[in-house]
């Protein structure tokens, strides 16, 4: 058993095709005071995360051009660098299936779509505050 | 969410929109008319990619176009419009494409009554 470092970055990576569901993930996370890095591909989000760790957390929707979000946590996984950043999976998927798929690849929480403005900032302080995970 | 639920929503539901700028402060640019605008532009093009599916029967571009509209209708309360667009997601998968014509004229006419109405409401915003 180990505990995930501490971030003390306070930057989000979102990956989502969707540019409304974009738009509204980083506008909500900026009032939290939060910097984001918004991509609308998960090809570009994996380009990125080769280069850059320094997230304190990362936002995919599962179904994304190129590359979709649980190919990228299964990457994710398998880089210590990357291991620590915690993963909240959004998707408007609503079988049960995806969710275990979810979890199965390393994500730390998962929200359904549609969900409300209250929903997300509640899932995502859960997401930040992320801090010390056993593996 | 139950079926009793869903028969008791209104087809568009446009304080789920508005929603989201009651914790945005006081910032200058207003996040309602900026996902309204983004919403009508991604929205017809959606539509667009979901015609151009039916017309080639390409049933992955109908059911990735139906999922995307799906996701961001629902999540700005166009309750009714996503839940067409889940119906032609399903049938893209099925390879039904005579339903699926059907089901999409429908969902035109209930796209283009949700922009109607975000539109109003944008002007409204921007009239203030």
């Amino acid at each position: 058993m180990f505990l995930r470092e501490a971030s003390t970055s306070r930057r989000i990576l979102v990956a989502d095709d969707d540019p409304v569901i974009r738009t509204l993930l980083t506008s909500i996370a900026e009032r939290e005071g939060y910097r984001t890095v918004a991509v609308s591909d998960g090809r570009e989000a994996f380009r990125i995360l080769n280069s850059d760790a320094d997230f304190c957390g990362a936002i995919f929707d599962m179904m994304m051009p190129n590359i979709d979000g649980l190919e990228i946590i299964r990457y994710m996984q398998t880089e210590k660098r990357l291991r620590r950043i915690p993963v909240l999976m959004i998707t408007s998927e609503r079988d049960l299936k995806y969710t275990a798929a979810s979890f199965a690849a390393g994500a730390t929480l998962f929200l359904p779509k549609p969900f409300t403005a209250p929903q997300f900032q509640t899932t995502f302080k859960i997401l930040v505050s992320e801090r010390s995970v056993a593996a | 969410m139950s079926q009793m639920q869903r028969a008791h929503r209104e087809p568009i539901d446009i304080s789920v929109l508005t929603s989201f700028a009651e914790s945005q402060g006081d910032e200058e640019s207003d996040l309602v008319v900026e996902l309204i605008d983004l919403y009508l532009t991604d929205s017809s093009r959606r539509l667009a990619d979901m015609r151009q599916g039916l017309a080639t029967s390409d049933e992955s571009l109908l059911a990735r176009a139906a999922h995307a509209l799906r996701g961001s209708s629902g999540t700005l309360g166009a309750w009714q419009l996503a839940e067409s667009c889940e119906e032609l997601e399903r049938l893209a998968f099925d390879l039904a494409f005579a339903e699926v014509a059907l089901v999409l004229e429908r969902l035109d006419r209930e796209l283009t009554s949700v922009q109607q109405v975000f539109l109003t409401t944008r002007q409204l915003r921007t009239d203030t």
